[in-house]
């Protein structure tokens, strides 16, 4: 049996964002989850079936009970993560893109962000 | 008899008294609670609407049904913080152009600071050169709530009347007044730049609150006059100066931080050590040898450091301060 691997996974906890970015993407044909604490979305992308479903995943660093990196750091450990993950974060310092990419984030978009390109960027990173 | 009746009566309507402020506070708290659970629906609606009006998926003009001047500029203020680039910058402009820029306008002028805070809130938003004269007179304001938030608006505007008062405020203020005004520069686009790099530096705070906003982001204009500040005899300039080197270095200044690397001034022979990190030659290296040898600690580790950025922590003797430099650092 193959595996569809259309679903977008995004864990943020600003609800209007998390609202406008599952309509950009279902307007795209994709098949949106959204997470609202670092929390359920670890036990969530912890589920090997969940995962290998996802093509793309976008967190949140200040989620209120973590940080995104550290979902991240978790599934590296605790999984054999392919799928590109994509850190969509006020913190925007050097420092912080640099913490987000030796984490094995693809890609590090800092708010406030251009709509447009990250779609654009989101879309380039599931086609691979 | 009289006496006693009279202090029932007052006893009685001092019962009376408290019983109706208890009242007045139940009543106020309750429609407190109803009001603010109804902005924040308000709010949550408003935000749908916004965001279907981003997508284009609806039209703008039902905006005007659901808001309030004050919610839609907070809704606003909050999309501005998640968003960027030119099709939210469209859609904003016309909102406020349409919706918020004409109250503005009056409140600028307003006697309540919470008016004139709305003012500065919506030009800072949405600053267009024909309010320029109205938002560089908000920034005089008395409160710093209005002025820091005009500030912002002239700087987005890249105003050259505003970019120098913003300096003078820096240049005047103390704490956190002047870290804000400091950040609010630095953050300022190339014209911003260029204004204060090309402003004239003939008052010594204003020189030095220039100096303070280089030296925090690396410059996109040449900075000609650093030299001049690089060589001065004024120490507090000289610092300042080498601050800014450090982020724009340049092949010419090199000589003058391996010359400074004997000066008197402690901080200066560390800023001097900082500095030479940027320049791999066989001079700076021999500078920052004789550096690992300073009877300051600061200026020692400075070196160590800038030997390791330079590849060249062969050269540090010390061991202990090799192995700090080489595992902490």
């Amino acid at each position: 049996m193959t595996i569809s691997k259309n679903k977008i996974i995004i864990v943020d906890d600003d609800e209007d964002l998390l609202k406008l970015l599952a309509t950009s993407f279902k307007a795209q044909g994709f098949d949106v989850k959204t997470f609202a604490t670092g929390k359920e979305g670890m036990s969530y992308l912890l589920i090997e079936k969940n995962l290998k479903e996802a093509s793309l995943i976008i967190l949140d660093r200040m989620l209120p009970d973590m940080d995104g990196l550290d979902i991240l750091k978790t599934l590296h450990e605790k999984t054999s993560l392919k799928v590109p993950v994509l850190i969509l974060s006020i913190l925007s310092s050097e420092k912080d893109v640099l913490s987000g990419l030796k984490k094995g984030a693809v890609d590090y978009v800092s708010k406030p962000f251009s709509l447009p390109i990250f779609m654009q960027k989101a879309l380039s990173l599931i086609k691979g | 008899v009289n006496i006693y009746h009279f202090l029932n009566l007052f006893f009685y309507f001092e019962i009376l008294v408290l019983v109706l402020v208890l009242l007045f506070i139940l009543i106020k708290r309750v429609v407190y609670f109803f009001s603010s659970r109804q902005e924040l629906y308000r709010k949550k609606k408003l935000s749908e609407v916004l965001s279907a009006c981003f997508l284009k998926k609806q039209k703008c003009e039902l905006i005007q049904k659901v808001h309030t001047k004050k919610l839609l500029l907070e809704v606003l203020e909050v999309f501005n913080h998640r968003f960027s680039g030119q099709e939210w910058d469209l859609l904003k402009q016309s909102l406020c152009e349409r919706f918020l820029l004409k109250k503005a306008r009056r409140f600028a002028k307003s006697y309540q600071w919470t008016k004139r805070n709305f003012a500065a809130r919506v030009f800072a938003l949405s600053p267009l050169k024909q309010d320029e004269n109205i938002i560089l007179e908000l920034m005089e304001d008395q409160h710093f709530l209005v002025a820091s938030i005009a500030s912002c608006a002239a700087i987005k505007l890249s105003s050259e009347k505003g970019i120098i008062k913003a300096l003078k405020k820096l240049s005047q203020a103390e704490g956190y007044e002047r870290f804000f005004y400091a950040d609010l520069l630095s953050q300022g686009s190339g014209d911003v730049f260029y204004v204060i790099s090309s402003t004239s530096l003939k008052n010594y705070k204003l020189h030095l609150a220039v100096l303070d906003v280089l030296s925090l982001e690396t410059s996109q204009v040449q900075l000609k006059f650093l030299l001049k500040d690089l060589k001065s005899h004024d120490e507090n300039i000289k610092i300042a100066a080498f601050k800014v080197a450090f982020r724009n270095p340049h092949d010419e200044w090199e000589d003058i931080f391996i010359k400074d690397m004997n000066h008197d001034n402690e901080i200066i022979r560390k800023l001097s050590a900082e500095c030479l990190s940027k320049y791999p030659s066989k001079a700076s290296f021999h500078a920052l040898s004789k550096g690992l040898l300073d009877k300051s600690v600061s200026v020692k580790l400075a070196s160590a450091k800038s030997l390791k950025v330079l590849g060249k922590s062969d050269l540090i003797k010390d061991q202990s301060l090799k192995k700090y430099v080489l595992e902490f650092e």
